[in-house]
């Protein structure tokens, strides 16, 4: 293996050089993104708006799934004029995704993609396409987030990762000769085994990073376990935790291990880098200048100060296969404070990761991450943990045990789990040899029960029945593009709701030709429903998602589509 | 084989607001939500106490502490303030039913979960 270059040749002969031959502009767009970061408030929103309506007049004109849902609802883009209107644009998921791949991806001949996907931890890995002129603004952004740790271009970067694998292999000895020549050395997460763990150890005290970047489950392991052993560690500038959750224990053990403050990110593989720390360690710095971050209270409503809501982020440029108002699953709490630092770009505090991931007591509390971290601590011997629900009293408790592991501890853990989650909660512990991590590498130490739920995901709000055709066979024909803008499928049940006389009903769907709103009751349901009652129509289906797409629309009189509904308690239309 | 199995049901809650002019649906305290294991959107079946009405709808999230229990909309024609009600909530799942019932006290606030009614 060669000596490592020096940071300076890097930064200021190698880099340079490197994204010369590229032809890509990383480092003006770097400069700019600089600059923009100690713009205020105001100004940066009003990039971020500029920014945002360009994207939505392009997805209006070349991405058939906006086309058709601009063209539906009789808006233009232009009237999308401040966040409140930006919300009648219904959420990206995973879901709407798989159902659309297709029509989400540009006709654009100007636009150039590549396909992408997930790591698969939070279930099913997901498929999409980024930009191809996002790349240079993602790396641009990445080298802004390592300069407010104060890292910077050519520093040597240790990364104990599990995402490059599939990437390394890809480009083979090409990505092997790019790493060298950008001081970046990568530790695999798969393998954490003892042996492999003391390598990692020895490469780390020899390579000498400024900076480590890793997943934090990963590097809080490899914290102990260089601990346990009294192993020799170099002492890195800064550590860079991202890709999961960051408890306060592992953020504890970590910089304890390292002798280096470790610096919080947060991100996704659809997005790259979202936020960051800065050196005020007071929240994360969100790149709004590049995406729109909003946080959703569960009520529907964006999220006051202070409030905790689930993060919805839209991706200013990928033009290729656009997320816009993606639902991440991940929660923060969203706040107006000014960061110290000076920075104009928004704050994010405690990043929550996926809001499944707790586990749930006979009482009715969540118990989440922060608690079984801490408990993995109280007994020594613990090298891995895992937490499955069992039904709705009780868990298996997986230990991956270390040499000081004794089975006397599992009554000291027993006990403080029962003083905090209840006396009726059953803890069958399981000692094994290895718990298997996702496939992107990372860990899963909580496997919550999650069973399928029926949820609302379509209704039409305030329609009115526009003839009766008893003799036809029961069903109810609706408008077609209502259907459509409602989410409900030819043949569908629906749930029908008379705000006139009271009656509640169920039948199924029928398309009639779009346009005229028609809305009919044919066979049995005529001789409950009459011409002019107003009514709601509701659809339901089957989820283990946590929360479900609800396509909730609004119909004046003549039945034409009004507007998405977010329903809020005591709200009067 | 996957059955449809009880999951919740929050015995004898009192309507405090039934009123068709406003959006529909049952809007229920969000503490009761949790104890019940139960999540916005998520169908119910109400059962009136007070006059034998059943109708189906799915939940909004109220006030924590608030005790709100509130049926809105075409619904109001079938329940009035002050009726008491039982809410259920199915779960799809195959295994034996692992029920919770929520008593709750005179201000709708959740009192304990009991066995059987």
């Amino acid at each position: 293996m060669l000596p490592p270059l020096s940071p300076a040749v890097v930064r200021h002969l190698v880099y340079p050089f490197y994204r010369g031959v590229r032809k890509d502009k990383v480092l003006s767009i770097l400069e700019e993104l600089e600059d923009n970061q100690w713009l205020s408030k105001e100004q940066i929103e009003e990039i971020q708006w500029r920014k945002l309506k360009r994207l939505l007049n392009y997805v209006s004109i070349h991405i058939p799934y906006y086309r058709d849902f601009f063209r539906k609802r009789g808006i233009k883009p232009d009237e999308i004029e401040n966040p409140t209107d930006f919300m009648k644009i219904p959420f990206l998921t995973r879901n709407v995704i798989a159902e659309n791949s297709s029509s989400l991806v540009t006709g654009d001949p100007l636009i150039q993609g590549y396909a992408s996907s997930t790591g698969g931890s939070a279930g099913d890995p997901l498929y999409f396409y980024c930009d191809l002129a996002a790349g240079p603004i993602r790396r641009a952004n990445t080298i802004r987030q390592f300069r407010y740790a104060g890292i910077d271009i050519g520093d040597r970067q240790l990364r104990l990762w599990g995402g490059h694998l599939d990437r390394t292999r890809k480009e083979g000895i090409a990505g092997r000769i790019k790493n060298y020549f950008n001081n970046i050395r990568f530790l695999s997460s798969f393998d954490m085994s003892d042996e492999a763990m003391r390598k990692y150890a020895y490469i780390e005290h020899s390579f000498k990073p400024s900076l480590i970047v890793a997943y934090p489950s990963a590097l809080a392991l490899l914290s102990n376990f260089c601990k346990r052993k009294a192993l020799k560690l170099h002492k890195p500038k800064v550590i860079i935790t991202s890709g999961e959750m960051l408890y306060p224990e592992q953020r504890e053990i970590i910089e304890e291990v390292f002798s280096a403050p470790v610096f919080n990110r947060y991100g996704s593989r659809q997005f790259s880098n979202i936020a960051s720390e800065c050196k005020q360690h007071k929240g994360l710095h969100s790149a709004s200048d590049l995406c729109v971050v909003e946080s959703i209270h569960k009520s529907g409503r964006l999220a006051k100060n202070g409030e905790m809501g689930e993060l919805v982020v839209t991706d200013l440029s990928n033009y290729y296969m656009p997320f816009i108002r993606y639902r991440t699953g991940d929660f923060a709490v969203s706040t107006d404070r000014v960061c110290g630092c000076g920075r104009g770009l928004p704050l994010l505090e405690k990043i929550e990761g996926r809001s499944f991931d707790t586990i749930r007591t006979p009482e009715g509390k969540s118990v989440g991450g922060s608690f079984w971290t801490r408990l993995s601590r109280v007994v020594p011997g613990i090298n891995r943990f895992q937490i499955e629900q069992k039904g709705l009293n009780g868990i298996n408790f997986r230990i991956v045990p270390g040499p000081e592991w004794k089975d006397d501890f599992k009554s000291v853990l027993e006990e403080k789990i029962r003083t905090n989650c209840g006396d009726n909660f059953n803890v069958t512990f399981l000692v094994v040899d290895d718990i298997p991590l996702a496939p992107s590498g990372k860990s899963r130490f909580i496997i919550p029960n999650i069973e399928e739920k029926l949820v609302i995901k379509s209704k039409i709000h305030k329609a009115n029945v526009t003839a009766v055709e008893p003799d036809l066979n029961d069903c109810l024909r609706i408008d077609k593009e209502l259907m459509e803008l409602a989410d409900i499928a030819e043949y569908e049940k629906v749930l029908i709701v008379d705000a006139t006389n009271g009656v509640r009903l169920e039948t199924f769907a029928v398309k009639s030709p779009g346009g005229k709103g028609e809305i009919v009751a044919c066979g049995a349901i005529a001789k409950q429903l009459s011409t002019g009652d107003e009514i709601g129509v509701m659809a339901f289906t089957w989820s283990r998602e946590k929360d479900c797409n609800f396509s909730n629309i609004l119909v004046d009189r003549e039945n034409k589509f009004e507007r998405y509904l977010t329903e809020l308690p005591g709200q009067k239309i | 084989m996957k059955r449809m199995l009880l999951k919740s049901m929050i015995l004898k809650a009192r309507v405090t607001q039934a009123d068709i002019r406003y959006v529909g649906s049952i809007t229920i305290d969000e503490d009761i939500v949790e104890k019940a294991n139960l999540s916005e959107q998520e169908n119910v079946l109400i059962v009136d106490r007070t006059n034998g009405n059943r109708l189906q709808t799915y939940i909004i999230i109220g006030e924590r502490g608030s005790g709100v229990v509130c049926i809105n909309g075409a619904a109001a024609h079938l329940v009035n303030e002050g009726d008491i009600v039982d809410i259920m909530a199915f779960s799809w799942s195959t295994g034996e039913a692992q029920s919770l019932f929520l008593k709750l006290d005179e201000n709708n606030h959740f009192s304990r979960y009991v066995t059987t009614d």
